[in-house]
């Protein structure tokens, strides 16, 4: 393996990509906001010319996301990314599509990344004409001189063959050599062994390797999967919801986790020696929901070192009470349930947690109850005050800690555990860098969207009625519309606009608290909208034929 | 060439039973009344509005004999050669239809369903309007309009059959696009650098258009009757432009009173296997590209006998 240089090739700064999330189709009509989930949030990230860098980490991490973005597949959000000096986020559509020559990927799938329609040659030499390579011979050479690259041999064979007469090795194989035809001087391999065969992995894994030796790549190689990392990767970043929380060479990440989710992740490798057992306390649950992260550390309501300053909250509060009465007899349950009441509203994170229903003495017996079964949880260190409120009591949790990532040895590690070893200035304000997101606003009653939303709506209700009463009235009068009009259309139109004003309204009417009569504002602008539709698309039927004179007057009564 | 060749032949090579059956079967039907179309001249004896031959008039709706196949109808024309000529008008404006529709609603399904957003909704919302509507009541109104511009034309008629059917082309094109823009391939398009127009053109289109064939076929059957349709109700071909089966059928309505049935017959036949041999040829290909309906032929494998030692 070549030692590799410490030129960078790629430069990754305050990287962030953030995604709205889309609620119904009409939230999406009017562009009203559900949230947004942080894929990538806030990654350094250095690559030098010639290494392997590993993202490692579960499902939802953001390693794929981070690997699209060096692509400029997914749209960076705030931050950069640098290629050769030149800043991705700078250039037009045109440029970045003409970048990819240099930065190119292979795909988890071989089966889905290659077109089902399009031959190995035409797949393979696609890269080529898509860069401007007009001649079909030149491309073909190009191609077999490819498909040799990656050990598809007799490359007559495959040339004519469809994706679907190949294995997935060979399919893999293919997209290796789409990939490496432009001469690109980065690769990013989002998990290109993990839906091969066992047999197959280590084959392609080392094409990888003699493909970078060969023509000086540099990889970017993402995987959930430790072992091949280890031997594959220089280098190696363990991703957790979107960041970096640990970031070094691989021997050291492997002879000495720091980061509680790394060691986890070591754990979790399967142990091939049946006799040893060791103890797997692997992390609890499952990666949390990205849209609305733990408060401080993310990773710390999983966490098995968690200290009383990770960021404890509501939502942490509640999976220890559920957790509980997991272990309690159904009588115990329902008589501690009556004291605690609903739990459903500490789903929305805050460091202030109101419980109890049946008294505050209760209520903090209970709690104690829960504390005395398990002392050691860091959740209790975490908790600043209980006071008495109403009927129940109010926990008040101590502001978390975001670690960003800090020099530890030969390593990065963002964990509190781990307190920065250079300069502590810096850290402390990298600490402040990403406040505990606040909760959500609550807007009471009518916001400006919902009033808006109705007057568009009873406009284009009612207006075509009041703009065509004096036309409606001579065909009512007379059986027989003397002008010619374009009623129809406008009160389609108008009542298509009611509607989905009215649609709005009565699902996302009144703000974020709804009232019920905001519903029954919706209901009636959209009734009025069907009335509109109904009315102008049956003038069209009724009218259209009469305004010619073919067809007698008859029809038209 | 032979790539297409073989594609083509694909519907016929790959089924068995009742759809290669079906599909035999239409393809036959159709067939014989595409060569009518093609060399209605040779065909038919007299032309499709002729009233005499060599200055001797045809007589007013006589039976059939042996100078007039099917007889001839109250405006003296001969109703052999009006079918004859007829399936030139029918084939001329299904095509020209067909060809409309798959011109305009595909590559509309295409960039709608790629770039989504206001354009695909606005577009969506235009395409369910129109086919929420009765297609018939739309395609009178679409000739009410266009025969003012256009004048009682091929073009005309074949516009306005396009009216209603491109809402099925641009609903199927689009939504097998929504789906298939998703694939890894689409992405795998763009990582190595295509731009839209080549996404579309190179990658998407032939993931999309696989159904269009169906398509086309049941809606040039469904457009046969509409072209009758029209026709019947006096909107469409006027008799002196061409000879139409719905007009001719039209006019027949009071022969049938009074004994006289070949004006009615022949065309009405000409329609009933023409739509036939369509809808066969549409459900036969429909069988062997739907997915779901296919039945695999399977091909006996024969092992070479085993050499004896």
């Amino acid at each position: 393996m070549a030692w590799p240089s410490t030129e960078p090739i790629v430069d990754i700064r305050d990287l962030s990509v953030h995604y709205g999330l889309r609620g119904g189709s009409l939230a999406r009509l009017i562009g009203s906001d559900a949230g947004t989930v942080k894929a990538v949030d806030g990654i350094n990230l250095t690559l030098r010319r010639g290494e392997v860098v590993g993202l490692v980490g579960e499902s939802g991490s953001g390693k794929s996301t981070l690997g699209r973005a060096l692509l400029g597949l997914a749209p960076a959000t705030e931050g950069s990314i640098e290629f050769e000096g030149q800043d991705l986020a700078d250039l037009s559509g045109r440029r970045l599509r003409a970048l990819r020559r240099d930065i190119q990927m292979v795909f988890q799938d071989p089966s889905a990344a290659l077109n089902p329609a399009m031959t190995v040659e035409e797949a393979v030499g696609d890269a080529l004409r898509v860069h401007g390579m007009r001649s079909a011979s030149e491309r073909r050479t190009k191609v077999i001189d490819a498909l040799e690259r990656v050990g598809l041999s007799p490359v007559e064979l495959f040339l004519e063959k469809y994706p679907r007469d190949l294995s997935g090795g060979q399919k893999q194989r293919v997209v290796l050599a789409r990939a490496i035809i432009t001469g690109p001087s980065v690769l990013v391999a989002d998990e290109p062994i993990s839906m091969l065969d066992m047999s197959v992995r280590a084959k392609i894994l080392q094409l990888m390797l003699d493909l970078k030796q060969d023509l000086g790549l540099t990889y970017v190689y993402i995987t959930h999967d430790l072992a091949s990392a280890k031997f594959f990767c220089d280098r190696i970043a363990i991703m957790y919801l979107g960041r970096v929380v640990e970031i070094g060479p691989t021997e050291e990440i492997f002879a000495n986790p720091r980061h509680p989710y790394t060691k986890a992740l070591l754990r979790a490798i399967p142990d091939p020696d049946p006799g040893r057992q060791l103890p797997r306390d692997l992390p609890r649950g499952e990666v949390p929901d990205a849209a609305s992260p733990p408060f401080g550390c993310a990773f710390h309501p999983r966490c098995n070192e968690a200290t009383p300053i990770c960021g404890w909250e509501s939502r942490d509060l509640r999976a220890l009470i559920e957790g509980h009465w997991t272990r309690r007899s159904a009588e115990e349950y329902a008589g501690e349930r009556s004291i605690v009441g609903d739990l459903d509203h500490l789903d929305k994170p805050t460091t202030g947690a109101t419980i109890g229903s049946a008294g505050s003495a209760e209520t903090r017996v209970f709690l104690d109850r829960v504390r005395a079964e398990k002392p050691d949880e860091p959740i209790w260190g975490g908790i600043d005050a209980i006071n008495d409120v109403g009927s129940g009591v109010r926990v008040q949790f101590r502001e978390g800690v975001d670690p960003a990532l800090r020099r530890a040895g030969e390593v990065q590690v963002a964990c509190v555990l781990y307190p920065d070893e250079p300069t502590g200035v810096e850290a402390a304000e990298s600490d402040r860098d990403r406040p505990p997101p606040p909760p959500e606003p609550v807007s009471a009653g009518i916001n400006r969207r919902t009033v808006g939303l109705t007057v568009v709506g009873l406009i284009a209700a009612l207006l075509p009625f009041v703009a065509f009463a004096g036309i409606t009235r001579e065909f009512v009068q007379n059986g027989v519309l003397t002008s010619y009009s374009r009623i129809n259309v406008l009160g389609i139109l108008g009542g298509v606009v009611a509607f989905g004003c009215g649609w709005a309204l009565l699902t996302k009417g009144g703000g974020a608290e709804r009232a019920p009569w905001w519903k029954a504002v919706g209901v009636v602008v959209a009734l009025l909208g069907v009335l509109q539709f109904l009315h102008g698309s049956s003038l069209l039927v009724a009218v259209s034929p009469c305004q010619s004179e073919r067809v007698d007057s008859t029809w038209c009564r | 060439m032979r790539k297409v060749l073989r594609a083509m032949a694909k519907p016929f090579t790959d089924t068995t039973g009742t759809a290669r059956w079906m599909l035999v079967a239409g393809i036959v039907i159709t067939a014989i009344f595409v060569i009518c179309a093609i060399f209605a001249p040779l065909l038919a004896p007299y032309g499709f509005a002729q009233a005499s031959a060599e200055g001797v008039r045809f007589p007013k709706a006589g039976p059939p004999s042996g100078d007039h196949l099917f007889g001839t109808d109250r405006l003296f024309f001969d109703v052999f050669s009006r079918t004859i000529w007829g399936a030139r008008t029918a084939i001329q404006v299904v095509l020209l239809s067909i060809l409309i529709c798959v011109v305009v609603g595909v590559p509309l399904g295409l960039v709608s369903g790629y770039y989504g957003g206001w354009f695909d909704r606005i577009l969506l919302l235009v395409m369910d309007a129109l086919f929420a509507f009765p297609s018939f009541l739309l395609a009178i109104v679409f000739s009410f309009l266009l025969t003012d511009i256009l004048g009682g034309s091929v073009l005309a008629v074949a516009l306005s059959l396009s009216a209603i059917y491109i809402p099925q082309y641009y609903r199927v094109v689009r939504n097998t696009t929504v789906s298939a823009k998703e694939a890894t391939y689409v992405e795998a398009a763009r990582a190595i650098g295509a731009s839209d127009f080549v996404i579309m053109r190179r990658y998407l289109f032939q993931n999309v258009v696989q159904s269009v064939p169906v398509i086309g076929t049941l809606n040039a059957a469904d457009a046969i009757l509409t072209l009758a349709g029209l026709g019947f109700l006096g909107l469409g071909i006027q008799s002196t432009d061409a000879a139409e089966w719905g007009h001719d059928l039209n006019r027949a309505l009071e022969d049938a009173g009074s004994g006289v049935w070949w004006t009615g017959l022949y065309p009405g036949l000409a329609i009933v296997l023409l739509v036939t041999g369509l809808t066969l040829v549409g459900e036969g290909l429909n069988e062997t590209i739907n997915p779901t309906l296919r039945v695999r032929r399977l091909l006996p494998v024969h092992m070479p006998a085993r050499e004896e030692r």
